[in-house]
């Protein structure tokens, strides 16, 4: 992961603490229980792999929000001339999510993923990029993956729920 | 965490096939059930223990859940003896116990110190991987990933009292040993 800067350099910020209480005020969708199975023969594959690990479809490992459950803005960045997909991801404390690598990554073009915490940095936040863990960010710092089909994956073994804005730009066939 | 070196001969193969072939004590389930955890909060006692515990349960945690498995001198039917790279164990001044770990894929430790180990004298503890490190195996020390590590590799916490915590989001069980020492009082 590279760290390329952090939001704070914009000129408003304060949509960041206005996200961070919304989604910390309300559930969002139960995944993988209520959907988000990967698309894509690869992302069949990836979903077997875990059923027969013992993680199971039925169960709760983390939450997620999109411009489906959003409220709060989020700003226009500048993507030059590129395509943006966004989400967050909440866990709360016991969540999880197993190690993968997104199949959209290899399904859109020249697609550059970036990891935003909207929160400072917590005993028990993880995140997993390949061998590497995630520490000492502060909120609003964004990282970039090396490789956007790196394997990852992050878990919540604190004791405050963890919430990570996720960024993909990439290209319109 | 201190690297110590290499003891993956110590490890016995029936010891391995035994850990992968039984699942252990579930935790914290058992433990809040043998040792009436939840009768302790309400009456009050072991303030300090159960304050910590109080905290968890706020957290969201449901300690009647399975997080992972825990073999130890009750339900590991082998003497392990001390283990050859503990060189300063006194017989009749050292004390010591084991945990083995056991967590299958999904499975958490969540972050935590020892509290036990505060009151231990002199107290050291030593962390080993029994298996090869596989993404998504997780032990964190302070804020340290401890991988990667091969079966066998042994570390020294270098403060016992330190906060750690694991999980398990990968795809193969991960099962790890502890072993504490102390001067008996």
């Amino acid at each position: 992961m590279i760290k390329v800067g952090n939001l704070k350099t914009m000129t408003n910020t304060d949509w960041l603490d206005t996200l961070l209480k919304e989604v910390l005020s309300k559930e969002g969708l139960k995944r993988p229980k209520e959907g988000g199975k990967p698309e894509g023969k690869e992302g069949d594959a990836q979903w077997q792999k875990a059923i027969d690990a013992g993680y199971s479809p039925n169960d709760v490992y983390f939450q997620m929000f999109d411009k489906n459950n959003i409220e709060t803005e989020i700003p226009e960045f500048h993507t030059c001339g590129r395509s943006r997909h966004w989400w967050i991801t909440k866990m709360n404390p016991g969540n999880f999510m197993p190690m993968h690598v997104d199949p959209h990554t290899k399904q859109q073009k020249n697609a550059d993923r970036f990891w935003i915490p909207l929160q400072d940095w917590e005993h028990g936040h993880i995140f997993m990029y390949e061998n590497e863990s995630i520490c000492d960010y502060v909120k609003g710092d964004v990282y970039q993956y090396k490789d956007s089909q790196a394997l990852h994956g992050a878990a919540n073994i604190g004791l405050t729920p963890r919430v990570v804005l996720q960024i993909t730009l990439y290209e319109e066939e | 965490m201190k690297f110590i070196g290499n003891y993956r001969d110590w490890i016995q193969d029936e010891w391995l096939e035994f850990v992968k072939n039984n699942d252990g004590i579930e935790q914290p389930k058992a433990e809040f059930v043998d040792n009436d955890i939840e009768g302790a909060i309400e009456r009050g006692d072991r303030a300090e223990f159960c304050e910590f515990q109080k905290q968890y349960g706020s957290a969201g945690y449901d300690f009647k859940s399975l997080l992972y498995y825990i073999f130890d001198g009750r339900n590991f039917p082998f003497d392990i003896g001390i283990p050859p790279w503990v060189t300063d164990y006194k017989e009749g001044v050292s004390g010591s116990y084991f945990n083995l770990f056991k967590y299958k894929p999904g499975h958490i430790l969540p972050i935590h110190s020892d509290r036990v180990t505060k009151y231990e004298n002199n107290c050291k503890r030593y962390w080993m991987s029994w298996k090869d490190y596989e993404p998504g195996h997780i032990f964190i020390y302070d804020d340290r990933l401890i991988c990667p590590y091969k079966a066998g590799d042994v570390f020294e916490f270098e403060d016992p009292f330190a906060v750690h915590g694991a999980a398990n989001i990968g795809l193969s069980e991960r099962i790890t040993f502890q072993f504490t020492m102390y001067d008996e009082q």
